[in-house]
């Protein structure tokens, strides 16, 4: 069963395509990635699946939903976390999670379960009344998780998700992930680190709006390079460069 | 150090005309405000409705319901059967005055005993009613006078006639008045509140924090974030006045160099604000009601919209800090009255030091709060 | 439903909260309104600064003069024999007015001829100008009339007790001592209500939009109204807790006399909130920028508000094109309301239809609101 299935999905502002015609899906507990350089339209991607952003053609079936007929049953059974920081910052740890877990509508019991959940998974512990403002980069990016995990969606999309986090952050975080994922929870996720997508299932590589590349890392690098040693690095650069061929 | 500033000002010109609306907002609106204050804000007294209780219904009383009518300033509405008619008519506010004639007014009048009139005023508008109250006692006097000298039948005496003549603003156009003020106001809302709006925005959203770090002088960041708004406010300005002119027939009676000299100064106190306000807040919302504090107290109290030496005493002291009223008075000199340095070097000489003080003070505390 | 609006509003408290200053400036803005406009500023012309020139020098000039001196109106500055100067006078600003009696002004008395005096007034402030010239008329056509009355009395038969005939008996209704505070502080509360529900909403939803929250709200399951509404009411409370500030003190400090019924007055309060944060709201589904915001609700909500609302300025002396545009101004019908509860004691059987329109703008402008607020990025 596929929990996201997206068809033809364009969207244009203006004269500018950001996305242009992407067909692919994704599995059920699967986490997938989506690579590609700044401006490539991942985030435009992400925000349509979310429901928040409407697409000029094509649609996309998220959940079992529509995304251009039913988005507010999307925002029900997904979890998001954006690119630009979104906790807020004047509000206490436990005050942001009270929040996020109420919007979702979680009865108090389940509520102070999931916060205590929420607060062992993100070593938080004994700092529910600090300000978010005054947490790290690490804690912050934890505590944005686990406040888009708090409804236990089905499907988590995260838009690059670990950018200004420390290496050691970044791997627990991606423990995290996985985690999630062998509960049944499909992720996906955007970003640039060749490293952190190459733990992913399956990756779409996205250049100009098209996705260039599909598959799981083991079969894109056999697809891409005859090196026996290469690194998703090798299979991006000669995906992008091999578009560019074709272009011309 | 040019080259520097010229980036962030830029930037600064980029950052706020992103939205187009805030092109609107910026060059429109002042017009429209002009137009706003120059027609709605008009203390004058058009139009009075008046309700009559005629009880005597005499040629007399008729004479004077006739002179009511004949006037400009009011409008006969009602004739009136009973007082509770007045009543209802002054709560639903369809009439402001009424004028009741006792039954032995005409008989009273013509015998040449001391004959009562009641006029009925609503004083909610207090303004309104002390104006309305002057009117209809200036018709009354008049009235009676023209009776008594018809009555004698040869004129009594000479008489002394008001030969009023208006100075600057000779159809005392409420527009002439308020486009001085207009100036004001643009200029403090443009320079002051988004100065300090934009620097507070950039802390919030974290960038502060990267300029810093770049080999940026404080003194070049200071330029570079409030030159554009000085710039939109000088637009503002010559926008506002060619507004007037053509809108209203202002007269400039003075030099606009030196106007543009007076705003310069007044700016110079506007910017240290603005650059005081940006260092206590945290947050856009922050600054802007820190702004408004400095604001609502400044426009009342700098003569634009009520004359100072209505105040109390104690106030009009007050009012000699605050700079506004140098501007204001020099604006409106300048405009419409044609005064030149001459007249004006007291009010140029207390812009210049508040202006100094201002920017001063202001830049060394921003200095520090960026270390 | 009920469910996700409460931790909507518990957060929008917070926010409130944790930002203390602008707490406190917002609910400090109206005690200096008060204040100024109870104590500093008033409407009344009086103390105007004034220049005679006496060129006649008689004992009815002086005595002319001395009536003009001891009125509250005039502040006699300057008693000058000649003209020579009088120009800078009024230039200098240090005069507002001059009155000038010709050489001949007690001479043509006598002779029974009419003659002039002249006013020359500072146009530049035309109220003051317009109320000076009319206080002048008013003195020099009593002293006309005494003077009529002296000679007739002097020539004449005629059996006229030296008063003018008809005396005129003012009354005045609801302000007997023409208080300017009982005008101004009713129409203070339409203003200070306008700006803090329409400012501070305007501005906390542009927040969202530029720190990058909104993104994060949109994409829960929260609805618009829902969103609406709990951004709303902690704005709501905040602004009836300011109302009662505001009526708190014009009651007791300023001792505006409240006649109406208490609780008639909170009601239509409460609907004219309702406008003034669904038109902020308004303004915040049009723009994502704080700046912006600002700027708007300044021209939307503060400056007609105070200009277009019968404040200050009558509405019935405005040109017919502006007096059009009163109608769209919410305070215009909260003042009347206002000034009929405190100063009138009135009640809806008078007021329904102020109540009528004020509740057709707060059910337009929040549907208006409703429907542009759309939970995408677009």
């Amino acid at each position: 069963m596929n929990s996201i299935e997206v068809e033809n999905l364009t969207k244009r502002f203006g004269r500018f395509t950001a996305v242009d015609g992407t067909s692919f899906s994704v599995k059920k507990g699967e986490i997938f990635g989506f690579l590609g350089p700044n401006g490539a339209g991942k985030s435009t991607t992400i925000r349509m699946l979310c429901g928040i952003l409407r697409p000029t053609s094509g649609t996309a079936v998220v959940g079992g939903y529509r995304i251009d007929a039913q988005p507010e049953k999307i925002k029900k059974i997904i979890g998001y976390v954006s690119q630009k920081f979104t906790l807020y910052q004047d509000l206490t740890v436990e005050e942001n999670i009270d929040f996020y877990g109420g919007i979702h509508g979680l009865s108090p019991s389940i509520k102070n379960e999931r916060k205590k959940w929420v607060m062992k998974m993100a070593g938080l512990k004994g700092r529910e009344n600090s300000l978010t403002k005054k947490l790290s980069g690490g804690w912050k990016q934890r505590l944005s998780l686990g406040c888009a995990i708090l409804h236990q969606p089905d499907i988590l999309f995260l838009d690059e998700p670990t950018a200004s986090v420390d290496p050691v952050s970044r791997r627990d975080f991606w423990d995290l992930i996985y985690n999630l994922s062998e509960e049944g929870t499909t992720v996906f996720v955007t970003s640039h680190y060749m490293d952190e997508v190459e733990r992913c299932h399956r990756i779409a590589i996205i250049f100009s709006g098209k996705i260039i590349a599909l598959g799981s890392p083991r079969a894109l690098k056999s697809e891409f390079t005859k090196k026996v040693d290469s690194t998703l690095e090798d299979v991006f650069i000669s995906a992008i460069e091999r578009e560019r061929k074709n272009e011309k | 150090m040019f080259r520097i500033i010229r980036h962030i000002v830029r930037k600064e010109f980029i950052q706020t005309f992103r939205d187009k609306r805030m092109l609107i907002i910026l060059f429109v609106a002042p017009v429209i405000q002009l137009i706003l204050f120059g027609y709605a804000a008009t203390t004058d007294i058009k139009h009075i409705s008046l309700g009559i209780l005629d009880y005597d219904q005499s040629q007399e009383s008729r004479a004077l319901i006739s002179s009511f009518h004949q006037s400009d300033s009011f409008t006969l509405k009602f004739h009136l059967k009973n007082p509770k008619e007045i009543e209802e008519l002054v709560q639903k506010g369809k009439i402001q005055a009424a004028v009741v004639f006792p039954g032995e007014y005409g008989k009273n009048l013509k015998k040449g005993a001391r004959t009562p009139l009641q006029v009925i005023l609503d004083g909610t508008d207090s303004n309104s009613a002390t104006i309305i109250m002057s009117y209809i006692s200036q018709l009354i006097v008049k009235h009676s006078k023209n009776y008594m000298a018809d009555l004698k039948g040869k004129k009594p005496a000479g008489i002394i006639i008001p030969q009023p003549r208006v100075w600057y603003n000779p159809e005392l156009k409420s527009s002439l008045y308020m486009v001085p003020g207009v100036i004001c106001l643009i200029l403090l809302l443009t320079t002051l509140i988004l100065t300090s709006m934009a620097i507070t925005k950039e802390r919030e959203m974290g960038t502060l924090e990267q300029i810093i770090v770049s080999p940026i002088k404080p003194i070049e960041l200071i330029i570079g974030k409030t030159a554009p708004f000085v710039l939109i406010g000088l637009c503002d300005i010559a926008l506002i006045i060619s507004a007037g002119k053509l809108i209203f027939d202002l007269p400039i009676r003075g030099s606009l160099f030196f106007l543009f000299c007076v705003s310069l100064l007044f700016i110079l106190t506007t910017l240290g604000t603005g650059l005081f306000i940006s260092t206590v807040s945290r947050t856009q919302q922050q600054a802007m009601m820190t702004a408004f504090f400095f604001i609502i107290p400044a426009m009342l109290l700098s003569g634009i919209f009520s004359p100072i030496e209505t105040m109390p005493r104690i106030i009009q002291y007050i009012t000699l800090l605050n700079p506004l009223r140098y501007f204001s008075k020099a604006v409106r000199g300048i405009l419409l009255k044609g005064n030149d340095i001459s007249i004006l070097w007291p009010q140029v000489l207390a812009l210049f030091f508040f202006g100094i003080t201002a920017i001063v003070l202001s830049s060394l505390r921003f200095r520090k709060y960026l270390e | 439903m009920r469910n996700r609006i409460i931790p909507l509003i518990r957060k929008e408290t917070l926010h409130i909260i944790r930002d203390p200053r602008s707490l406190y400036l917002a609910l400090g803005l109206p005690i200096v309104l008060l204040i100024l406009f109870g104590y500093a500023i008033t409407f009344d012309v009086k103390n105007i600064p004034t220049a005679v020139v006496d060129q006649d020098n008689s004992v009815l000039s002086r005595d002319l003069i001395s009536r003009i001196a001891s009125s509250n109106y005039f502040d006699l500055l300057y008693l000058l024999n000649t003209h020579s100067g009088t120009d800078r006078l009024l230039d200098e600003g240090r005069v507002k007015i001059i009155l000038s009696i010709p050489s001949f002004f007690s001479r043509d008395i006598s002779r029974k001829q009419d003659t002039p005096v002249q006013v020359l007034v500072d146009g530049s402030d035309n109220n003051t100008a317009q109320i000076a010239i009319s206080y002048v008329s008013g003195i020099l056509q009593l002293f006309s009339s005494n003077i009529i009355m002296e000679k007739l009395n002097k020539d004449g038969p005629m059996p006229i007790e030296g008063i003018p005939p008809i005396n005129v008996e003012p009354r005045l209704w609801y302000n007997p001592d023409l208080k300017s505070t009982n005008f101004i502080i009713p129409g203070l509360i339409a203003v200070v209500m306008m700006v803090i529900a329409a400012m501070m909403t305007s501005l906390t939803i542009a927040r969202e939009w530029e720190i990058g929250t909104m993104e994060q709200l949109i994409a829960t399951p929260a609805r618009p109204h829902e969103i609406i509404i709990g951004k709303l009411t902690p704005y709501y409370f905040l602004g009836l807790l300011q109302t009662s500030f505001v009526i708190l003190i014009g009651t007791f400090l300023f001792k505006v006399p409240l006649r109406g019924n208490i609780l008639f007055l909170f009601c239509v309060s409460s609907l004219f909130l309702a406008c003034g944060l669904g038109i902020g709201l308004f303004i915040s589904t049009v723009t994502k920028s704080q700046q912006l915001a600002f700027m708007m609700s300044v021209i939307f909500t503060l400056l007609p508000s105070f200009l277009l609302s019968g404040f200050i300025f009558p509405v019935s002396s405005m040109p017919q094109i502006v007096r059009f545009f009163t109608y769209l101004v919410p305070a215009k019908y909260f003042l009347v309301v206002l000034r009929g509860i405190f100063l009138k004691g009135i009640g809806l059987n008078i007021l329904w239809p102020e109540v009528v329109s004020l509740f057709l703008f707060a059910s337009l402008i929040i549907l208006a609101c409703a429907k542009r607020m759309k939970l995408n990025l677009e």
